[in-house]
């Protein structure tokens, strides 16, 4: 969460930020995106968010009247010092495999498996149902349910689709990062959005 | 006040003040009668299908159906629907489809309308004043296709927190989140929006069915309080507007003084604004022109109200104005 005065904003353009993003969220936001401002804006971590024109007028006013935007436009996620580099939003996830038609770098989970997952639960691997490349061990991978939504990210604890299926029954094969049922924990607990 | 009316009050366990009120507005004890009634009547919720996130409301339809939800669409606006019946679990609030921001969720229709009435568009710059907790933000969101501009104020930290929540999980893209008190608001952006949406924080008189710790809570120093700040949010909310530009001021109050007396008040000192005929989905019933031999400004005569003895939903006040 932004946090007022503690929190530093800075815009940049789609064409030099998308080398910090993984290849699938930087090829579509430079194709999908490409005249907009993105806003990097840092207090304990750098939240990243997506500005159309006119966002990014207001934007700039208040910026200069040294207030800091809450949020702004769309949510494209966060950035951070350590690895994975960047975890991207849901929404931004399920936007690219709209767009594109197809589903890369994610886990789809039954029923059985997202019902725990959206409690805070891990990922284990008798209720992965597929598994789309590319997967890579301490990387993010988004988690669908079978109706192919996104529900959230994990923390993949694979390197391949194929040692995936090597994998037994119980084993975690995602630590949960971030799940859409958070939207309730995070206003009741006040539990923190990322658990990296 | 005459015996009547303390004794509706006791019956219905009000402070007298709020029922001798109504007997003024209304002008009839059979009617507040009926209005109090209306109060003790639990209201069905409702949900907004969010078409940010869902291209055809009917898959939310049948994916809650199939959880043992039924459905009873809203004759007046073919994208909500009433809940009428709900399983024992899950709740409406923690569905899959809830996460996922597939529908807004309200405890009570009326607060559809006043987005419907002001209708920006997709070339709209929109100012919301009190956005928290997001419906109306999110509903304007929507009729803007995701396009044009929302500056969503809340000065509350929690309430900003559940803001964000709000428009992140319902898919919205045009809407800048600001921690700012409304009152602030023209000293920021002087002259700036093309419309404005005004829910001003009020004593939630017209919600007693949902919370009926409102039916004694409220003294006449806390009304007295609300009508102050619903004035200064009001005059900020115009002097943030561009010439020609339109503001929605609403509340969920029932309350004279939180509605008509505020605009009434905020009328008389200003040349530049004239109060619009409503074009709502629903028949509203008049203001209140007649209060304790208050003279109200004529112009109040345009704005509606909604009670939950005539509408079947949360009594609310609506007014349309415009920015010469």
């Amino acid at each position: 969460m932004l946090d007022g005065a503690r929190v530093r904003c800075d815009k940049a353009s789609v064409a030099d930020f998308a080398g910090e993003l993984p290849p699938h969220v930087s090829e579509y936001l430079v194709r999908r995106y490409a005249d907009a401002t993105l806003l990097l804006c840092t207090g304990r971590f750098t939240e990243v968010f997506v500005l159309s024109k006119p966002l990014a007028r207001v934007v700039d006013e208040v910026l200069s009247r040294g207030i800091t935007p809450y949020s702004a436009g769309l949510y494209l996620g966060r950035l951070r010092k350590g690895v994975p580099r960047f975890i991207p939003s849901t929404n931004i996830l399920q936007e690219i495999y709209d767009e594109i038609g197809r589903v890369i770098n994610a886990f789809v989970v039954a029923d059985e498996g997202l019902k725990p997952f959206l409690y805070g639960g891990d990922i284990l691997r008798k209720s992965v149902l597929g598994c789309y490349q590319p997967v890579k061990k301490r990387e993010v991978v988004a988690i669908l349910g079978a109706d192919m939504r996104v529900y959230g990210l994990g923390l993949s604890k694979v390197d391949s689709c194929e040692e995936l299926s090597e994998k037994r029954d119980l084993d975690e094969v995602a630590s949960n990062i971030f799940d859409v049922g958070w939207y309730i924990r995070g206003e009741v607990r006040g539990e923190r959005k990322y658990k990296t | 006040m005459s015996k009547e009316v303390e004794e509706l009050a006791s019956r219905y366990g009000y402070r007298p003040y709020m029922v001798s009120r109504y007997l003024e507005i209304l002008g009839d004890l059979r009617e507040v009668e009926e209005l109090l009634r209306a109060f003790e009547k639990k209201l069905r919720p409702s949900i907004r299908c969010n078409k940010l996130k869902l291209s055809d409301c009917r898959e939310l339809v049948e994916r809650l159906r199939k959880l043992g939800f039924q459905l009873e669409s809203i004759e007046w606006f073919s994208e909500a629907y009433e809940v009428v019946r709900e399983p024992e679990k899950p709740s409406l609030g923690s569905t899959n489809e809830y996460l996922l921001g597939f529908y807004y969720l309200y405890r009570g229709k009326a607060s559809l309308l006043p987005p419907t009435i002001l209708n920006p568009s997709r070339e709209d710059e929109v100012v919301d004043l009190a956005a928290a907790p997001g419906g109306k933000t999110t509903h304007m969101a929507q009729i803007m296709r995701n396009e044009g501009l929302i500056v969503a104020l809340e000065p509350n930290e929690e309430r900003v927190r559940v803001l964000r929540n709000n428009i992140e999980r319902l898919g919205v893209k045009n809407a800048v989140v600001l921690r700012l008190d409304g009152r602030r608001v023209s000293k920021v952006f002087k002259n700036f929006f093309t419309k404005a949406l005004l829910d001003a924080p009020c004593t939630g008189e017209g919600i007693i069915m949902i919370d009926p710790s409102r039916k004694t809570k409220t003294s006449l120093e806390d009304l007295m309080s609300h009508h102050v700040k619903q004035k200064e949010l009001l005059e900020n909310a115009l002097d943030s507007l561009k010439s020609g530009g339109r503001i929605l001021y609403t509340t969920c109050s029932i309350a004279p003084e939180e509605n008509e007396l505020v605009l009434s008040e905020v009328l008389r000192r200003r040349d530049d604004v004239r109060v619009l005929s409503l074009e709502a989905p629903v028949r509203l019933a008049p203001p209140v022109t007649n209060y304790y031999g208050i003279d109200i400004d004529e112009r109040v005569r345009l704005c509606g109200r909604t009670y939950p003895h005539i509408h079947g939903m949360e009594g609310f006040f609506i007014c349309l104005m415009e920015l010469e």
